[in-house]
């Protein structure tokens, strides 16, 4: 064990710069991370109000349309169908990439990982810094599309080939970002699995690191592996698309002349992009999962149910996450023999996230449960990962899938998991660890007004969804009513965009709570949820996190009202004889 | 005369005479399994939120796990998720996948479908059943497919753009192919959907049981015209619809 004194710990000087941009400090990184990506959620919803206007309200022009260049609207401000794909395509990218990805994996994996596991800092402190702003270089890159001719990527979050490798300049730039962004990532990974590896206090033995360690840890591992296989699908789409070479492209007559490419195939991308996207999949909710774990354990003052079955859970997840990429597939000219294949191992995949499931509702079972407003949020979660988890099942099936792929059902499922799902996993860890971050405890009645508002209305937006899926609704059409079969459903498009606009409004109030807490939120203490890691025995962040030497960790991570402690918790860095 | 309208909560009409009812069938079922699972879950967690909610009094049980508790859930998730989906997506089905995708009946009239951003071509192969040869480097406005006028199975092709008539209770076989990018051949009141790869020939096939008026349309993001890809689909008692092929063939 080295012991770093206080000498040493505070013996640099940081200016404004190195403090607040190029920081080097985890918490400080975890923050940029958690500003950053917050910005891009508010551009990814309102791109999102936009397509909802599109669909509900068709006859009246986009407000302020008028105000946008001609690239995107016509001069009565009615948007164009290029413009709609825009919209949808970019929507998708900055949520995925831009959002939840970098909240759950930067932010919450910055500042929580090395606080948790009682460590001064991540294991490469300038790996991490490199590692934020390739993000925003990424962000940059992607965002800049908007300004370019032709308009930013249009080709969905999946930018298939042809489509992708046949579009412009702002197909080239998101090829770019993302490519780049996955260097972040992996930049990222590394310095997760080797600071849990390197860098725990001592006493924190595997068997006693906390479930959203856990979690993360796991994803590095899903992210390090999976991530450069899409660094390289994005590199042979970037030379169809810019270089003339025909990695995916098979001749080929686009508007009546014949191209110069042959001999790739279509298919090959998707197999390579779901490699990488199916594992990812879990990337953008596994932290969730280890989130919520900790939130409902500690707000049911009660022993999370089966630690070790739940960190089995994550990784037979993780694991299996590799062998299920083809069911995004089934469709797609896949041989249908392989399409069983893919069917029986994510029947199987399901199994662990039920055994999680239980494990939650075991949790709760016999606590003392305290509705505070993180507790709102990963109840929620529970429940909309479970409903989002169910409607898999109409696409698991390789022949159910054959009615609702690309329908609105696939829209509805996926909002149920990612945003059901990651959004308000994210939303329980950031408002559960805010205090922690900021020094401040965030608004109590402000947060459930949120909470609340947003519950109702994300289920009014999305459950409704999965009956336009049923009617054959397909996704990403600008204009539903051009099709003699869809012209009724325009009551239930306009009833969703009205829901989805209450529902983008609702998150101000979020905005609202979260900034002025910041400033004028009511002083945090040390402690404020009675919890047991070691985050909270940090009294005062600053650099390097404890002052004199790091913590020593006596026991596991969730030893909530045990009979022969006189309070409901305690603490993994308090020493009791007995308890181990 | 059918149509292909939109029927509030649940399905479309259904005009398969295959296996498209095998398909409602199996959903209506998976419907049943999710809503009653997710009910029990979603009730669970509410009981215990209000049956266990905050006293200062009391103390949580301390309780971090049961390993009897545990394997047997595990099992019990284990034998119930396999044994459950595979009756309702196996057997229920009966082998409904091979039957999609691989057996097409000996007997299937055969047409050809040619995806372009943003249009359907259809080929009938005419009188002698063999579509002629085509070649890309022929294609063009008038001859979407670039047939080969110098074959002789090509002179009774018959080409229409937009249009599908297909006579009822009759299998028909798709050829599918695209010229450029993805799209994919999905008509709903048959439960039937399969992308479109460029330098691919993929088959399909369906037999309708109504006549009326309906709907082929894209399902996959093939552009900026995606959002009006879409071609008439008819279904019409065959003498119709050989005279409608032959008004065709004279054009």
């Amino acid at each position: 064990m080295t012991t770093v004194t206080l000498d040493t710990v505070q013996s640099h000087k940081e200016s404004f710069l190195t403090t607040y941009v190029f920081s080097m400090d985890h918490k400080m990184i975890g923050k940029q991370f958690l500003i950053a990506s917050f910005l891009m959620l508010f551009l990814g919803g309102c791109l999102a109000m936009a397509v909802r206007w599109q669909l509900g309200f068709p006859d009246t022009p986009l407000p302020g349309g008028t105000l946008l260049p001609e690239t995107m609207v016509d001069e009565d401000g009615f948007m164009l169908p290029e413009f709609y794909n825009v919209l949808f395509s970019m929507h998708a990218s900055i949520m995925i990439f831009f959002a939840v990805i970098p909240l759950l994996n930067g932010w919450f994996a910055n500042f929580v990982l090395p606080l948790q596991i009682g460590a001064r800092d991540m294991a490469s402190p300038l790996l991490n810094m490199i590692s934020f702003w390739f993000y925003v270089l990424a962000g940059i890159i992607v965002l800049s599309g908007f300004f370019v001719e032709g308009g930013a990527a249009a080709a969905g979050w999946t930018s298939y080939p042809p489509l992708s490798a046949l579009a412009g300049m702002g197909q080239t730039l998101w090829i770019i970002g993302v490519m780049i962004l996955g260097f972040s990532s992996i930049m990222g990974s590394i310095n997760y699995i080797t600071t849990v590896f390197k860098l725990r206090a001592p006493g924190m033995a595997f068997g006693r690191m906390p479930l959203p360690v856990w979690a993360i840890f796991i994803t590095a591992f899903m992210t390090l592996l999976a991530t450069p296989v899409l660094t390289t699908a994005m590199i042979m789409l970037l030379l169809d698309n810019a270089f003339g070479t025909s990695f995916f492209l098979p001749e080929l007559i686009v508007s009546g002349e014949l191209t110069e490419t042959s001999g790739g195939k279509p298919l090959l991308y998707q197999h390579i992009f779901w490699f990488y996207s199916h594992p990812a999949v879990y990337i953008m909710i596994m932290p969730a999962f280890g989130v919520v774990s900790e939130v409902i354990s500690v707000f049911s003052r009660k022993p999370i149910f089966g630690y070790k079955m739940m960190v089995g859970s994550l990784i037979s997840i993780a694991g299996m996450s590799f062998i299920v990429w083809a069911h995004h597939m089934y469709q797609s000219g896949l041989n249908a023999t392989a399409a069983k294949f893919f069917m029986f191992t994510t029947i199987v995949i399901t199994i662990p996230p039920t055994i999680l499931i239980f494990n939650w509702l075991a949790t709760l079972l016999g606590g003392n449960i305290r509705l505070r407003v993180p507790m709102l949020h990963a109840l929620a979660f529970l429940s909309m990962f479970m409903i989002g988890g169910l409607s898999g099942l109409f696409l698991a099936s390789t022949y159910g899938d054959i009615f609702f792929h690309d329908t609105y059902f696939v829209v509805a499922h996926l909002h149920y998991v990612l945003f059901g799902g990651s959004l308000f996993g994210i939303f329980a860890g950031t408002t559960y660890w805010f205090p922690k971050a900021f020094g401040r405890m965030m608004n109590q009645r402000l947060g459930q007004i949120h909470f609340w508002l947003t519950l109702i209305f994300f289920n009014l937006t999305f459950f409704t969804m999965h009956f336009l899926g049923f009617a054959g609704h397909m996704r990403r059409i600008a204009e539903p009513m051009n099709y003699p079969f869809l012209e009724s459903t325009q009551g239930l498009h306009t009833f969703i965009t009205i829901s989805a606009l209450i529902l983008g409004a609702s998150q101000l109030i979020f905005a609202f709570n979260f900034i002025r807490s910041i400033f004028r939120g009511k002083e945090a203490p040390a402690n404020p949820w009675d919890a047991n890691t070691l985050e909270w025995s940090v009294k005062n962040p600053g650099h390097g996190n404890w002052g004199l030497s790091v913590p020593i960790v006596y026991h596991g991570p969730y030893e909530y009202s045990h009979p022969e402690v006189l309070e409901d918790f305690l603490p993994q860095n308090r020493h009791q004889s007995g308890i181990i | 005369m059918k149509e292909d309208g939109y029927s509030g909560w649940w399905f479309p009409p259904n005009i398969s005479a295959n296996y498209g009812q095998t398909l409602d069938q199996g959903t209506a079922i998976i419907t049943w399994v999710t809503m009653i699972g997710g009910i029990v879950v979603i009730g669970l967690m509410l009981f215990a939120v209000i049956r266990y909610r905050y006293r200062p009094d009391r103390k949580a049980l301390y309780l971090h796990g049961n390993f009897k508790f545990e394997t047997t859930m595990l099992v019990l998730v284990t034998v119930f998720t396999l044994g459950g989906e595979f009756f309702v997506l196996g057997e229920i089905s009966e082998g409904v996948w091979d039957k999609i995708k691989y057996q097409a009946p000996e007997d299937a009239m055969e047409i050809e479908v040619l995806a372009e951003q943003f249009a359907w071509n259809i080929r009938y192969p005419g009188d002698d059943g063999q579509f002629g040869e085509t070649d890309n480097e022929l294609v063009d406005e008038e001859n979407p497919f670039g047939i080969d006028e110098d074959d002789s199975a090509a002179e009774d092709d018959v080409v229409t753009r937009g249009l599908i008539h297909v006579p009822v209770n009759v299998p028909v076989k798709v050829k599918l192919r695209s010229k450029d990018v993805i799209h994919s051949f999905f008509i709903p009141v048959l439960r039937i959907k399969q992308d479109a790869l460029p330098g691919e020939t993929i088959d399909v096939w369906f037999q309708a049981k109504e006549t009326g008026e309906y709907h082929l349309v894209c399902a996959e993001l093939c552009g900026l015209g995606h959002t009006t890809m879409k071609a008439g689909f008819v279904v019409e008692p065959l003498e119709e619809f050989q005279s409608w092929l032959e008004e065709k063939s004279e054009e």
